[in-house]
């Protein structure tokens, strides 16, 4: 079968002393440095890729993509345990993953998340190794209203999540995306909510914006409330998952891997909306809706297979379509062509070796993660059992330290501080940052594709629609609506009967 | 339900303010047309759809029964006794260098949190500053000024 062919390919290149090495430094690096507060894959990447230049084009992408699932993994870490997400695809893991670590189940949290992380990377792996070519074919099929679509679906999965009202979500979601505009407009030149400071024309960076609506704002809301007191971890013991809570995470894992397969493949949002979408679809179909945003296991396990899925999927577009899922895959593109690869879809054919290598290693390196980071678990627990007010100081240097690095910019930690204050007020006001967060990251390319789509239509509408794809899309995004205001309107009227009765 | 509407009615107001700053601002961008969108176009109908939000929000806090609960306390002396060492950090960091700003920022930081201690917020100040040092500068290699650098005022 040719699924074994390719397999064995790869087998042969990744498995050498040599390239096992390289993976495991790049997972263990990886994941140091995406546990630092503020620190997410990108600037991870960007600070760990020159240790990859004097090494052979196939060992230094083995080694990026090592980084690459180390950060991430580590950036669910600091979402777990800190309310910080890394990036984007960690977002959603804050919702109960936190929720959890306050409970003083941290460590199962934490555990669940290397878990399905794990057996959505070995899906993910045998998806790329049999389907490689006709996906990235599936993919060539989304234009310009097909991505403006599929964004609108991403977002209506993150109005799904909210747990306050469904208009606060929305405005959240409005608010993110117009913040995620700021900048100057790349089709006109116009600078657009830059007040007139030079310092905002690129816009604003996504960890100064996540470091302070996440960790600055959850450092104030939890002095004012006075529970400085509180100690990280309670239980060691539960470490590992019982064979119970395996089995009760496992149907969402299942649907969050093959989630996170179907959006990664296509690049841009892709793997952002991954984790959103599965989070929304765990909680229209559990059995008790109520548990999520509050600790629910598969609240972790899902999106965190989806994301991990999704990112091993992205590889796929980025390295025959050329096109870079995200920042970070801009940056491995980028690293590739330093080495003189040149991404597109010849790369299958004149680089077997180095394809099906990379695929591979990528499930290597999942496993080489599992190895790590289980036992590292007590560590990590460990160091949590102190009372929060001995780590936050140490949290917020690291982090502003975080965002400083990012371009070597103080303005930045001015950013993180206004958000800090927004952060504060939108919990005050019980307004949710996730949907916010979203929207900025997909603002400016759902803005591209709408703007595309109408240019190419010449300014109908109708092209949204048009097109089947899309049309999908849309419906299965009314559809998601519905859903959410009619399950809301049911909640309020058991309510009103029970106060009623 | 009290404190619900009080939430709303604020967020609304918020989101209607913000949504209409927005949209003033993006009118001056230029709309184009749906032909040829222009760069405030997009950003117009984001800030219409907020205005649109936020007003429902107003409405719905307004006309749902219940009184409106004084709510939770709005307590400024947190947030600013965060985010003051915050700025400060900032301000200090390429001046100071960054032993002296983490030491400044872990010190004040400390203050915030109500059981107090000389000796425990200068050994955290320290110890964080030191291994802030290794990690970063050592290990990550990342340009940051350790030490000052005696330039006010650098940005």
């Amino acid at each position: 079968m040719e699924i074994l062919n390719h397999l064995a390919e790869g087998y042969a290149v990744a498995v050498t002393l040599d390239n096992l090495f390289y993976a495991f430094v790049g997972c263990l690096l990886g994941t140091l440095v995406g546990v630092l507060p503020g620190l997410g894959p990108a600037a991870s990447i960007a600070i760990l890729l020159p240790f990859t230049f004097g090494l052979e084009p196939t060992s230094s992408l083995i080694m990026l993509a090592g980084i690459y699932y180390g950060a991430q993994y580590g950036g669910s870490v600091t979402a777990i345990l800190l309310n910080l997400p890394g990036e984007t695809s960690a977002v959603v893991t804050t919702l109960d993953g936190y929720q959890l670590a306050r409970q003083g189940r941290g460590g199962l949290a934490l555990a669940i998340a290397a878990l399905a992380s794990f057996f959505a990377g070995t899906v993910a792996t045998v998806v790329l190794a049999g389907f490689s070519l006709p996906l990235v074919e599936f993919a060539l099929k989304f234009q310009s209203p097909e991505y403006f679509a599929l964004m609108v679906f991403g977002l209506m999965g993150a109005a799904a999540i909210g747990t306050s009202s469904f208009v606060k979500t929305l405005s959240m979601i409005s608010l993110g995306l117009l913040i995620g505009l700021a900048g100057i407009d790349l089709n006109s030149g116009t600078p657009r909510f830059t007040f007139g400071s030079p310092l905002l024309l690129d816009g604003i960076e996504f960890v100064a914006l996540a470091v302070g609506l996440f960790a600055l704002a959850e450092i104030i809301v939890t002095l004012s409330e006075g529970e400085e007191g509180r100690s990280g971890m309670q239980r060691i013991t539960s470490l590992l998952p019982r064979w119970r809570e395996i089995r009760e995470i496992f149907p969402a894992t299942v649907r969050g891997s093959l989630i996170g397969i179907v959006t990664g493949i296509l690049p841009g949002a892709g793997a952002s909306i991954a984790s959103f979408i599965s989070y929304a679809v765990e909680k229209r179909v559990a059995k008790n809706p109520d548990d999520f945003g509050k600790g629910a296991l598969a609240g972790v396990a899902a999106p965190e297979a989806a994301n991990n899925a999704a990112a091993q999927l992205a590889f796929a577009p980025t390295l025959a379509l050329g096109i870079p899922g995200s920042g970070t895959m801009a940056l491995i593109l980028a690293a590739l062509m330093i080495h003189g690869i040149q991404p597109g879809p010849d790369i299958i054919r004149s680089n077997p070796g180095m394809f099906w290598g990379l695929i591979v290693s990528m499930w290597i390196g999942n496993v080489i993660l599992l190895i790590i980071n289980l036992p590292m678990l007590r560590l990590w627990v460990k160091a949590l059992m102190l009372p929060y007010r001995f780590l936050y100081p140490a949290i917020l240097a690291f982090s502003l330290i975080g965002v400083y690095s990012v371009a070597s910019s103080t303005f930045m930690i001015f950013t993180a501080a206004l958000f800090g204050l927004l952060g504060y007020l939108f919990h005050k006001l019980r307004c949710e940052p996730v949907p916010l967060v979203l929207g900025f990251v997909l603002g400016p390319m759902m803005e591209e594709n709408f703007r595309r789509s109408l240019i190419i239509s010449g300014g109908d509408f109708s092209i949204f629609v048009s097109h089947p794809i899309s049309l999908t899309l849309l419906c299965m995004s009314a559809a998601l609506v519905l859903f959410v205001l009619i399950s809301g309107a049911r909640r309020r009227r058991r309510v009103a009967s029970a106060e009623g009765a | 339900m009290e404190f619900k509407d009080q939430s709303s009615l604020a967020s609304g107001i918020l989101f209607l303010a913000v949504g209409a700053l927005a949209g003033y601002l993006s009118m001056n961008y230029g709309l184009g047309s749906p032909q040829s969108p222009g760069a405030g176009f997009f950003p117009s109908l984001l800030s219409a759809t907020l205005v649109l939000l936020g007003g429902i929000q107003v409405v719905g806090a307004l006309t749902r029964p219940g009184v409106s609960h004084p709510g939770s306390g709005w307590n400024l002396t947190k947030p600013l006794a965060i985010l003051g060492p915050v700025v400060l950090f900032a301000i200090m960091l390429k001046p100071a260098g960054m032993l002296l700003s983490v030491f400044v920022l872990v010190v004040l930081a400390s203050l915030a949190n109500s059981i107090w201690s000389w000796r425990y917020a200068i050994t955290a100040a320290v110890s964080t500053a030191a291994v802030c040092a290794v990690v970063f500068v050592y290990l990550l290699k990342l340009p940051i000024p350790l030490l000052p650098s005696g330039k006010l005022w650098v940005f």
